[in-house]
Formats: C-alpha cells, structure tokens, sequence
C-alpha cells in the first residue's frame, strides 16, 4: 500500500505543480475556473484512454512510440506555455497602460485560458496515465484492490495538498512583483518540459545526447529527494543532465525571451536583444559541449533573411572517383529552419555520411545561424553573416565552428554570389587548424524556374598551411535551379548540378542536389 | 505541393538507415534486474533491450543515463543510450525501488 501510495505521489506531484502554478499564474483572470476545470476533467478522461492504448503506443514506431508520445505532448505544452507567457505580457502592459478596452482584453483572455486548459489538461493525461497503468498492473498481478486504491488514494492527497500549498503561496505574492515572478517561473518550467521531451528524443534515438552527463550535481541536491523532485517539476532540475538536455533548455529560454521583446518593442531593442541572447546560447552551448566529420554537401548562401519563413530542406551529394578512396562517398543533410526576426534565421541540421567501407552514419547535428547586415539593394552589395557550430556525434571526433561572409550583387541579367568561410575545429580531439574555403557562383536570371548557373568551390585549406593548389580541394560546374509555386504562399526550391574536380584534392565528379520546401507562418 | 512532399518523405527514408548501434540485453524476473551489473563498451552509441518477465509493469528509470521508460508485464522495451563516458551509471526500476537496481558500466 505505501509503496503505491509512495509511486503515485510522485507522479501527481509533478502534474499538481504544473497546475498549481499556472492556475497561479492566471490569478484575477474571470471565470478561469471554468477552464482549468475542463482541463482536469479532459485530463484526467485522455489518462484513461491513453492507458488503454498504452500498448498499441507503444508498439508505434518500432517500439518507440512511447518517447514520441511523451515528446509531442511535452513539446505541445511547451508551445502552449509559450503562447501563454507572450499573451501574459502584452496583457499585463495593457493593465499597466489601460489603452485598450476590457471587451477586447476579455476576449484575448479567452484565448489564453484555452491554452492554460490545454497545459493542465496534457500535465494530468501524462501522468494519470502512468498512473493508471500502474495500479492495473498490480491489481492484474494479484494485489489486494482496496490495498491499492487506499495507496493511490493517499498518494492523490498527498499530491494534490502540495500543490494546493505552493498555490496560496504563490497567490500571495505582492501584485507588483506577481506577473514577474509567476512568468519568470513558468519560462523555467516551459523550459523544464522541453528539456525532458529533448531526453525522450535522445532515447529514441531520434537526437543524439551529445555528452551523457555534462555536470553532475547529485552530491548536493538529489533528484529523488523531495526537494530535487519539486525543482525538478517547476524548473526541470537535472541533477546529471546531457547535452542535448542543456541546449534545448537554453533554446527555449531564449526563443521564448525573443518572443516576449519581439511583442513590445521597437525593432531596434528587438536587434540588440536577439544578438545579445545569440552569443550567449552560442557561449553556453560551446561551453557545455565536449565532442568532427570530413567533407560534407556544400552550398552557396544568399545573405538574405525571410522573416516567418519555415523551411525544410533536403541536399546530399555523391562523387565518382577512379581512386577508391574518392569513389562513391556520400553525403546528406536534412535541415528545418525559420525566419525569427526580419534579419536572423536560424536552423537545425542533422548530418549523415557515407565513406568508403563504412556504411551510411549519423555524423553531426549543426546550429546554424544567418544574419542579414544590410537590406536588400541598400548599398552596392548585400552582406549577410554565417554563423554554425556542429556537434560531432562520435566521441572521437572534434566540434567545429563556421563562421561565413554572404555576399551578393543581384544584377538585371547576372547574380553573383561569394561566400568566404572560416572553419575551426573546437573542443577535444580538435586540430589547431583555421581553414579557408571560397565558394563563387554567377546565376543567369533566365526564368524563376529555371536559372542556369556556375558554380566554384575553392577549399584552400589551413592558413598558413595550405600546400600546393593539387594538393587543395577545388571544383566547378554547372548548377541548374529555380523556385516553383506550389500554391498558399509555399515555395518548392531545387538545385541540381555536377562539379568537375580541378585539383586532385578533390574527387574527379560530383554530384549534388538540393530540395527545399518553404512556407509562411 | 504534393510532389514536395513525397519527396522529402523518400529522401528521409533513403537517409534514415544509421548505422546500428551494439544491441545489449537486460531481464526483470521477480523485480529484480539481471544481469546486475551490464559492462558495454564507452563512446558507442547502445541499443538495450529490457525484458520484463514478471507480470506487472516495471519501469526502467536512470537519472545518471537521463532514462525512463514503462516495460509492460511480459513485454519489452528498446532504450537507446550513450556514447558513455568511462564510468559507472547506475539504474532502478521505479515500481519496485527496493529491490530492482542495477548498473551499467561502461569500459
């Protein structure tokens, strides 16, 4: 009985801290009560069905349905939280101001409560859920039913009465400091959550970990205690977290903080803020990250930014070579990436290869970043600037960061585009090595479907360092691409070209392609 | 629109074949975890199969391998883990704390 009631304590806390605090949050919110009931009951129903299909979930995916699961739900109530969070603000602006009036506050309340339902709801499905399946396997095992349910039922107060207590505590927050307090909490919390779904990912191998334990502060707060338990629900506390763990907790710090600036202030503050967070994310992940691929499919960059563009995109390449050596290697990566603000979008990019006698491997996973400096046709050239740091997957090889010029002159009849990169390999197993790579292409604007180009890919290699031109990785040829509609603003983008080694650094042939999906939102 | 999209789904499935990890196995029989002690080797990614034999659910809980996951009574789950440092990471089931523990070392 107190084993049960010990189990399921455990597991309502975490939802019961959840709720407490966004319940917390929406304080002085009229008829909230009406939607955090809704999302109890929703929750506590989908628990039930979900324990039902708990085998069939399971089974989905190869066998990874659960991780999926619990990630998208995670992942959703990060989303909300998020929604929540940048509504709170602007709202808490209004009461500040009194510009608007209350109809309209109303019905943007109306909204938020929706997704405050939601969070609650998700919180108790999750953990109800475990829940339930527990206390049927027990009782199908040939334990004592009112044993169990006594148990759970404890457990249940136990739980809820915490959560009820870190409630009133919260409430009684002074009114100046209470939306600071409350959204800082749930920034933490929504960060926690997204967290946990990056561990989830890691264990179905859809994200590599990066580094299993990037610190280990068991010795002065233990996870399993009550304390770490607590932390761990409201902040995501982790007492030996991994890497992936500690770049989506930042991640969601950060993109949520852009977010809540983005709401109410001028570009300008905008700019500052974002650039500001960026090099700190970049400091922290350089930081937190101990773990470096060979050649990889090239690209020639624009230096331009579509602000609320989502893409998804797909290039690889395959040489030919008559050394073996050269011959058949393969290289793809797959990309998501967005538009944050007018001038930087930012990417994640997964990195898989295929050299010769080995068979096709995960490689590396990329951040990448790209800033537009200039606008547009503002002054003679358009400048843009690369920004990546990839993350070897095996231990043995080292992380590196690129940092890329974007240059483009768009003319009537020609575009020229450079890039000039600077690559360094950082942290372990790393090389003291900078190299040098220049890439060039000159595009004739024939139609938008159909641009013929040429293309050069220079890799000089170390500075400094670099030997003799044969000694270097150089080739051209030409590229056709363009950009065809495909109906509500999506664009499908496609490159497809063939590159001639011209130094025997590199391989004889290559061919290399690019597909690329975009749409707004 | 459409045509876009299944050829992402074709190039996702043409990439999707990783190189597969080392596969290693575990059993629950009478809440307890066997082998004890797992050795696997470091820096290389592992695919474990946890059994569990007894009737009730068990669930697979680490905080030094950042994993938890429910094993159905007579069923069984794959965890990915690592690459690991050198080390020991220790495990537990969480129904049953006080007699299933285990370790995984990693050499």
């Amino acid at each position: 009985m107190w084993a049960t009631a010990i189990i399921v304590f455990r597991e309502i806390l975490e939802a019961s801290l959840i709720v407490s605090l966004v319940v917390a949050a929406t304080h002085g919110i009229p008829r909230r009560g009406l939607y955090i009931n809704a999302g109890i009951v929703a929750g506590v129903l989908g628990a039930a069905m979900i324990a039902l299909l708990a085998d069939p979930i399971a089974a989905f995916a190869d066998g990874m349905g659960q991780e999926l699961f619990n990630a998208s739900i995670l992942m959703l109530a990060v989303v909300m939280l998020t929604w929540h969070l940048v509504w709170m603000r602007k709202h808490s602006m209004q009461i500040a101001s009194e510009i608007n009036g209350m109809a309209q506050q109303l019905s943007q309340g109306k909204k938020s409560m929706v997704a405050i339902s939601i969070i609650v709801g998700l919180a108790i499905l999750r953990e109800g859920a475990e829940i339930i399946l527990l206390l049927y396997g027990m009782t199908a095992a040939g334990a004592d039913v009112s044993q169990q349910l006594t148990g759970g039922g404890i457990g249940l107060v136990a739980g809820v009465g915490l959560g009820v207590t870190i409630y009133f505590g919260l409430v009684k927050i002074p009114t100046r400091y209470f939306f600071k307090i409350t959204g800082a909490l749930i920034l933490l919390l929504a960060a926690g959550l997204s967290a946990q779904a990056a561990a989830f990912l890691s264990q179905a191998d859809v994200l590599p970990v990066i580094v299993t334990n990037v610190w280990d502060t068991s010795y002065i707060l233990r996870e399993q205690s009550l304390p770490g338990q607590i932390l761990h629900s409201l902040i995501g506390y982790t007492s030996q977290p991994s890497g992936i763990q500690v770049i989506f907790y930042i991640i969601t710090i950060l993109t949520i903080g852009i977010l809540m600036k983005f709401i109410n202030h001028s570009p300008m503050k905008l700019r500052s803020a974002s650039l500001v967070g960026f090099f700190v994310a970049t400091l922290a992940i350089v930081m937190a990250v101990v773990t470096s691929p060979a050649d990889a499919s090239d690209k020639i960059y624009s230096p331009y930014v579509e602000y609320g563009e989502f893409e998804l995109e797909y290039r690889g390449h395959v040489t030919n070579d008559d050394r073996a050596a050269k011959d058949n290697n393969e290289g793809h990566k797959v990309e998501i990436g967005y538009g944050f603000t007018e001038f930087w979008s930012a990417a994640i990019i997964g990195e898989w290869e295929k050299e010769p006698g080995v068979s096709r491997e995960f490689v590396a996973t990329s951040w990448e970043n790209i800033f537009q400096l200039t606008d547009q046709g503002q002054y003679w050239l358009d400048v843009g600037l690369y920004l990546e740091y990839q993350l070897a997957d095996e231990s043995n090889a080292a992380d590196k960061v690129e940092a890329k010029l974007l240059l483009e002159r768009p003319g009537t009849l020609f575009t020229n585009t450079v890039n000039i990169i600077l690559e360094r390999e950082v942290g372990s197993n790393s090389s003291n090595a900078t190299e040098l790579e220049i890439f060039w292409r000159t595009k004739y604007r024939w139609k938008k479907a159909l641009e013929p180009a040429i293309e050069i890919y220079s890799k000089i290699g170390e500075i400094g360092n670099s030997g003799s031109f044969n000694t270097q990785n150089h080739s051209l040829g030409p590229v056709m691409m363009g950009v065809l509609p495909v109906g509500n603003g999506s664009k499908f983008k496609y490159e497809f070209g063939y590159l001639f080694g011209i130094s025997d650094g590199a391989a004889d042939g290559k061919w290399k392609w690019v597909v690329e999906w975009e749409t707004r939102f | 629109m459409k045509q876009a999209i299944i050829s992402f789904l074709l190039v996702f499935a043409a990439t999707g074949q990783i190189v597969a990890a080392e596969k290693y196995e575990i059993t629950i029989k009478n809440h307890r975890f066997e082998p004890v002690e797992l050795i696997v080797p470091a820096g290389k990614k592992i695919k474990l199969v946890v059994t569990n034999l007894d009737a009730t659910p068990e669930e697979f809980e680490s905080y030094s391998l950042n994993r938890e996951k429910i094993i159905r009574g007579k069923g069984s789950a794959v965890i990915y883990i690592g690459p690991l440092k050198p080390g020991s990471y220790k495990y537990f089931g969480e129904f049953n704390e006080d007699t299933a523990q285990g370790v995984i070392v990693a050499k």
